[in-house]
């Protein structure tokens, strides 16, 4: 069992009944497969920085979990044949110290044995829609843009 | 072109130590924006060591968090309507 993180962009299409049963048929697909979701981070309606299917917006959302080995083989499978998810990417990732810190997992140290368990079960509470992290680390906040002109 | 060398062109300073090695960055996250969009030029292309002054071990990681991010519709592949 390996730690990944199944990214999704899911169809602006789906309304307010389809799109919760979008999401448990995928946390299905994660649980048929032998996988286990240890954290969700949903980020909600956004623009995409081009057109997939001709689609100017998509809704994000992203679970962590672990996978056996065959585990991204097959929601690979099952994610290509669904109309509803424009794009998906199934990546090698430890989870996150906590979503909400997510700007501050700059410096983040790898030791994160811990508050996964205790963040594990709540998988509803956490709604962060703020889709650029704002939190400045100072001497990161330099621009550079000015010279590349 | 090695008839410009030693002319008037101009360049810029690289800095002398990496901005991530400064912050001691383990892990770089793709979902992280405000990052990655100063890592990229105006055409949309992966600003290269020489300009940003990154190390090598941490310029590997900007590349592949800057790829996952054009992966999923976060920037744009090209001088695109990035943010």
């Amino acid at each position: 069992m390996k730690n990944y993180e199944i990214a999704v962009i899911l169809s602006p299409d789906l309304d307010d009944k389809s799109l919760p049963d979008m999401k448990e048929t995928i946390k299905g697909w994660v649980s048929s497969s032998g996988g286990e979701i240890v954290l969700t981070d949903e980020r909600g309606m956004r623009k995409m920085a081009y057109h997939i299917k001709k689609k100017r917006e998509g809704y994000y959302i992203s679970w962590y979990a672990s996978l056996s080995p065959s585990g991204p083989a097959e929601l690979e499978q099952q994610m290509r044949l669904n109309e509803n998810i424009l794009r998906f990417m199934i990546i090698k990732s430890d989870v996150p110290v906590q979503v909400e810190e997510k700007s501050s997992s700059i410096d983040s140290d790898s030791n994160v044995a811990e508050p996964i368990a205790s963040t594990s079960t709540l998988e509803e509470s956490t709604e962060s829609d703020e889709v650029s992290d704002t939190s400045p680390d100072q001497s990161l906040d330099e621009k550079h843009e000015g010279e590349s002109s | 072109m090695a008839f410009y060398r030693g002319s008037s062109r101009s360049y810029n300073k690289r800095p002398s130590v990496c901005q991530f090695c400064a912050e001691k960055v383990t892990q770089l996250d793709y979902k992280n924006l405000d990052i990655l969009v100063r890592q990229i030029d105006p055409e949309g292309k992966i600003r290269p060591r020489r300009r940003t002054g990154t190390c090598a071990r941490h310029q590997r990681m900007v590349a592949v968090a800057v790829k996952r991010a054009r992966h999923m519709a976060l920037l744009a592949f090209d001088r695109g309507s990035w943010i």
